[in-house]
C-alpha cells in the first residue's frame, strides 16, 4: 500500500525511466502525423476552394467601404448636420472635394492617417495642367521625401527584375501597376501605368521631380474615376438617382472656381438641394451596412434609420422568399411521399427485382440535368405528351389544355422528379438495416399489420425520413436551374433572384446578402433538427 | 398419449418454398398442455420452419396445425395469441423496455393502470425490475433476452414459442437462463414449443424433444430415453457423444444380436434397430459405459492402444485405437482407484451388452 502511495504522487515511469506521458506521446506521435498527413489534402482543398471564396463572398453583403473610400470628409463631418433642413455651405463644400478632387487618396491611404475635417490639405485644388509639385505638397508635405516613393520604386523594381519570355514580363508589369494604384487606394483594378513608367527610370535617390508629381496626379484622377463609378453605382442601391447625379455632377464641378459652393452645385444640379438626397447620404456613412439584408426582404432604413417597407412597386422578394419556403415543402413532401414506398420495396423485394428497382432509381443521376429537364418540357408543355393525352381521350377539351410547364406546378413536378433520389436512398439504407423480425414480433404480439407498421417499423425509419427531408429540403431551397428552365414567372425562387445579382445587375452585395439568408435558414434548420431528431440519428446512406 | 389430450398438433404437415423440395416432409406432431416440446436438430433440419407455421408467418403447403381444438392454418399471425422469443429478441429499440412491455397490452387495449400493474409484475418476474425505463441497447444480452421472455408473456398467452433465445449469450449466462426459463414455464403452466441446435440446452430444458433431421422427426421422446436408447443412428450421434463400431449381423435372438466386426472381432449388442441376420450395423456406446480393463465375465472385451489422454477434472477422457479406428473415446471418472494409463499403453476396453446399441446405418457413412 505505501509504495502504491508514492507512485502516484510521483509521475508514472516506464522501464527505462522516461516518464510515462512522454513515452505515450512519442509512440502516438507517428499515428498522429499519419492522420494530419491524410486529413491535410481535403482540408486545404476546402479552406482554398469553399471557405475562403464563400467567407470572402458572404462579407460582401454587409460590407460598406467602397462608400467611405469616396466620401471621407464629406462623412467626418455629416454628423453635424441635423438632416433635417438644407446643409449649410460646409457640407457642400465636403461633397465638392470629395466628388472633385484626389486629395484623399494623397492624405489618407499612403500615410493611413486619420480623416482631420480641419486639415488645409483637403481644400487645396490642383490645376488640370500643373504645375503639379506645388499643390501635392501642399496637401500632403510627406510626398516631397525619398521615402515615401521608396515603396512603390520597389514594387517597379521587383517586377523589372523578373527572368522570363517577353510575354511573361509584360504580364509582370503589368501587374506591378496595379499592384501601385492597390496601394496608393482601396481599388485593386485600377492600373497606374504612368507612375510605373516614371518609376522606371528612377535611382531612387534624387529627389522626385515635377513628371512624377504629374504622373502621380494623372493615374490618381484616373483610379478616382474609377471609384466614383463604383461607388455611384453603390449609392444608387440606396437611392435611385445618385449615379446620375453624381456623374453630372462630377463633370459641372470644373464650372466651378470659387466659393460658395452651395448655390453653384444647386445650380449645376437641382437634386443638391433636395434634403432627402443628402438624408440618404447619411445611411451610407456606416462602412458596414445591414442594407443589402434588409434589401433582401423589401425593407430599407428612413432617414431616422428607423426600418421601413420598400416603395411597393419595389417589392418583391418577401413574395419570392415566401414562394421558395412553400416550393421547397412541397417537394420535400412530395418527395416523401413517393419516395417512402420506393424505399420500403426496395428494402424488402428479392435481389433481382430490387436491383432492378435500385437502377431505375439510380438512372436520374446518370442523365444530364439538362436533358431530364427538357424530357419533361417535352411531357408538360401546352402542345406536349400530357396534354396530347388527355386531349385526344376527351378528357380535356382542346382550349382548356392545362399549364403545367412555366409555372409554379412545372418547377414543382419537375424538382420532386430531380430530388427523387435523394430522399428515396437515406431511407432505402435505413430501412435495410431494419430486420424483418420486427415486424413480425409486432404481429406476434397482437397488432395488426397496419398498426405494427405505424408503431413499430415507422419509427424506425424516422432517422431515414429526417436524413432524406433535410437533404431535399437543403438542395430546394437553393434550386436554381430548373426554376431558371420551367418556373417562368410565376415559379422563380430566390435562387434565380441571387443568379440575376451575380450575373447581371452585378449587385453582388445583395446576392451575398441573399446568399448568407439561404445559409442561415439552413443553420437554423440543421440546429432545430439536431434538437428534435438529433444529428447523430441522422443516415445519409 | 390420445389425440384429445394434444394442445397443438401438427397433422401430416408438409412445407416447401420452391414446389420442388419438401422442407417438410409429412410432419405429425401433439404437444399436451403446459408440456415443454423442444425440436432439435442441425440447421436446415425444418424445425425453425415449423415454428414459423405455427406462429402463423409461413403457410403449410399441406396439412392442418391444430390449436386448442382449432385449426389456424388461416388465421393471421396477431389474432393467434401465441408468445414468441425471437432469435435476436427483435425487441424494439426505438422504445424503453417498459413500453416494450406495454405493447402487446396496448394493443389488446387493455386498461392504463392494468397495463401498469402487469408490466411491473413481469418485469420482477425475470428480476428487471429497475430497467424498465431504459431501452434495449442499453441493456446487456442477458437483460435483453429477459425482456424478450417476459414480452412473450406478459399477455398471458396459453403457447409460448421460442426460436433459439439464448443462442447470443456466452456459455455460463446461456446455462443460467435455461435454468430461469425452466422454472418460469414451470411455475406459469404454459406450453412452450422451443427450437434449439444445442443438445444440451435441450436436455436440460425439455419435457420431450423432437429431433428433426431432413425434414423430418428423427426420434420424439424424453430427454433421458432419448440420450439412453436412441432409435437410429443419427439421433444417437447427435446426442451426446459416441463411439461407433461397424458391423455384420451374425445372430439375432430378438433383445441381443452378435455382431460381427469389420476387423474380425464378435461382440454383443441391444438389437434395437436393425433389419435383420446379415444386414449391416452400426453399434453405438456411449463413452462414459465403456470399463477400462474389465472383469473377465465381460460379454464385450478389445484390445486398445491408448493414443490421448486429456485430463478434465471430473474425468479423464482418453482417445483409444480400437479396431485399426483411432477415435474410440473412453471416459475414465476421476475417482480414488481409477485406472492409471499412459500414452501407448496397450489395455483391454470392455462393456455390457445391454449398454450398447446395434442400429441402422447412417446413409453418409
Amino acid at each position: 500500500m505505501a509504495s502504491n502511495a508514492s507512485t502516484v504522487s510521483q509521475p508514472l515511469l516506464t522501464a527505462d525511466g522516461t516518464p510515462l506521458k512522454v513515452s505515450l506521446k512519442r509512440s502516438m506521435r507517428r499515428s498522429k502525423l499519419r492522420a494530419i498527413g491524410l486529413v491535410l489534402p481535403p482540408l486545404l482543398f476546402l479552406m482554398l476552394l469553399f471557405i475562403i471564396p464563400i467567407g470572402n463572398l458572404l462579407t460582401r453583403s454587409v460590407d460598406d467601404r467602397l462608400i467611405n473610400y469616396q466620401m471621407p470628409l464629406t462623412f467626418s463631418i455629416i454628423e453635424k448636420w441635423d438632416s433635417q433642413t438644407l446643409p449649410d455651405e460646409e457640407l457642400f463644400e465636403a461633397v465638392y472635394y470629395d466628388l472633385g478632387t484626389i486629395n484623399k487618396f494623397l492624405i489618407t491611404n499612403n500615410t493611413g492617417r486619420e480623416v482631420n475635417p480641419d486639415d488645409p490639405g483637403w481644400r487645396v485644388i490642383i490645376p488640370k495642367r500643373g504645375p503639379y509639385k506645388e499643390p501635392i505638397l501642399k496637401i500632403n508635405p510627406l510626398w516631397g521625401e525619398v521615402e515615401t516613393w521608396m515603396p512603390l520604386s520597389r514594387i517597379v523594381h521587383n517586377s523589372l527584375e523578373y527572368e522570363g519570355s517577353k510575354k511573361e514580363k509584360r504580364n509582370v508589369e503589368k501587374r506591378a501597376q496595379f499592384d501601385i494604384c492597390s496601394y496608393l487606394t482601396p481599388l485593386t483594378n485600377a492600373a497606374c501605368s504612368r507612375l510605373f513608367k516614371v518609376l522606371k527610370n528612377w535611382d531612387q535617390q534624387s529627389l522626385p521631380d515635377e513628371k512624377f508629381y504629374k504622373a502621380l496626379y494623372k493615374d490618381l484622377s484616373s483610379a478616382h474615376k474609377f471609384l466614383t463609378g463604383k461607388s455611384s453605382t453603390r449609392m444608387n442601391y440606396e437611392k435611385p438617382g445618385w449615379k446620375s447625379l453624381v456623374n453630372k455632377s462630377r463633370r459641372g464641378f470644373n464650372k466651378i472656381k470659387n466659393p460658395p459652393y452651395k448655390e453653384a452645385m444647386i445650380k449645376i444640379e437641382k437634386r443638391w438641394g433636395d434634403v432627402n438626397v443628402w438624408q440618404s447620404l447619411v445611411a451610407m456613412k456606416d462602412p458596414f451596412t445591414s442594407g443589402y439584408y434588409l434589401n433582401a426582404f423589401d425593407r430599407k432604413y428612413d432617414v431616422d434609420s428607423n426600418v421601413i417597407m420598400q416603395p411597393e412597386e419595389r417589392q418583391v422578394y418577401v413574395m419570392l422568399w415566401w414562394r421558395t419556403l412553400l416550393l421547397s415543402l412541397i417537394v420535400t413532401i412530395g418527395c416523401l411521399l413517393l419516395a417512402y414506398p420506393t424505399a420500403h420495396l426496395l428494402a424488402t423485394l428479392p435481389l433481382k427485382y430490387s436491383n432492378l428497382l435500385m437502377i431505375c432509381v439510380l438512372m436520374p443521376f446518370w442523365t444530364s440535368l439538362l436533358v431530364r429537364i427538357v424530357a419533361w418540357m417535352v411531357m408538360l408543355q401546352q402542345e406536349g405528351v400530357i396534354n396530347d393525352v388527355l386531349v385526344s381521350g376527351g378528357i380535356l377539351s382542346d382550349e382548356n389544355r392545362l399549364p403545367m410547364m412555366y409555372n409554379f406546378t412545372g418547377t414543382v413536378i419537375v424538382m420532386i422528379q430531380i430530388l427523387l433520389p435523394f430522399m428515396i436512398l437515406p431511407i432505402y439504407s435505413v430501412m435495410k438495416g431494419i430486420p424483418p423480425s420486427y415486424m413480425r414480433a409486432a404481429q406476434n404480439l397482437g397488432a395488426t399489420p397496419s398498426l405494427a407498421f405505424l408503431k413499430v417499423y415507422m419509427p424506425q425509419t424516422l432517422p431515414g425520413i429526417g436524413a432524406g427531408v433535410i437533404l431535399v429540403f437543403i438542395v430546394a431551397i437553393g434550386y436554381y436551374i430548373t426554376p431558371e428552365l420551367v418556373g417562368g414567372k410565376d415559379g422563380k425562387l430566390i435562387g434565380n433572384m441571387v443568379a440575376y445579382h451575380m450575373q447581371k445587375s452585378l449587385n453582388w452585395g445583395l446576392a451575398a446578402a441573399m446568399g448568407t439568408v439561404l445559409l442561415g435558414a439552413i443553420l437554423i434548420l440543421y440546429w432545430v433538427y439536431d434538437k428534435i431528431v438529433g444529428i447523430d440519428n441522422m443516415k445519409l446512406a | 398419449m390420445s389425440k384429445g389430450d394434444s394442445y397443438v398438433s401438427f397433422q401430416s404437415v408438409q412445407k416447401s418454398y420452391d414446389g420442388e423440395t419438401l422442407v417438410i416432409k409429412n410432419l405429425n406432431l401433439d404437444t399436451e398442455r403446459g408440456e415443454f416440446l423442444t425440436m432439435l436438430g442441425p440447421s436446415g433440419s425444418g424445425k425453425t420452419t415449423c415454428l414459423m407455421m405455427l406462429a402463423g408467418f409461413e403457410t403449410a403447403t399441406h396439412g392442418e396445425i391444430i390449436l386448442d381444438g382449432v385449426p389456424i392454418n388461416n388465421v393471421p399471425p396477431h389474432k393467434r395469441n401465441i408468445g414468441m422469443v425471437f432469435q435476436n429478441y427483435a425487441l424494439f429499440p426505438h422504445m424503453t423496455v417498459n413500453e416494450n412491455l406495454a405493447f402487446p397490452l396496448q394493443v389488446r387495449k387493455f386498461q392504463k393502470s392494468d397495463i401498469e400493474d402487469r408490466v411491473k409484475k413481469v418485469l420482477e418476474m425475470v428480476q428487471l425490475g429497475a430497467f424498465g425505463s431504459r431501452r434495449p441497447m442499453q441493456l446487456s444480452g442477458g437483460q435483453q433476452q429477459r425482456v424478450a421472455v417476459a414480452r412473450a408473456l406478459v399477455f398471458e398467452p396459453k403457447l409460448v414459442l421460442m426460436d433459439e433465445p439464448l443462442g447470443a449469450l456466452d456459455k455460463q449466462l446461456r446455462e443460467q437462463m435455461q435454468y430461469e426459463i425452466k422454472h418460469i414455464h414451470e411455475n406459469l403452466e404454459v406450453t412452450v414449443v422451443y427450437v434449439t441446435h444445442d443438445q444440451s440446452e435441450a436436455l436440460t430444458m425439455s419435457n420431450r424433444i423432437a429431433v428433426f433431421d431432413d425434414g423430418e422427426i428423427q426420434q420424439l421422446a424424453a430427454p433421458d430415453i432419448l440420450y439412453e436408447a436412441p432409435e437410429n443412428a443419427f439421433v444417437a450421434q447427435f446426442i451426446g457423444e459416441n463411439n461407433t463400431l461397424f458391423g455384420k449381423v451374425i445372430e439375432d435372438d430378438g433383445e441381443i444380436c452378435t455382431v460381427n466386426l469389420e476387423s474380425g472381432e464378435t461382440l454383443k449388442a441391444l438389437a434395437v434397430n436393425i433389419e435383420g441376420v446379415g444386414s449391416e450395423t452400426m453399434i453405438s456406446l456411449r463413452p462414459e459405459r465403456v470399463v477400462v480393463n474389465p472383469d473377465s465375465d465381460y460379454p464385450n472385451s478389445l484390445t486398445a492402444i491408448v493414443e490421448e489422454l486429456i485430463y478434465l477434472g471430473d474425468h479423464i477422457r482418453s482417445r483409444m485405437n480400437v479396431c485399426g479406428h483411432d477415435d474410440f473415446i473412453v471416459k475414465i471418472p476421476n475417482s480414488a482407484q481409477h485406472a492409471q494409463l499412459k500414452p501407448g499403453e496397450t489395455v483391454q476396453v470392455g462393456w455390457l451388452a445391454e449398454d450398447s446399441r446395434a442400429l441402422d446405418v447412417p446413409v453418409s457413412s
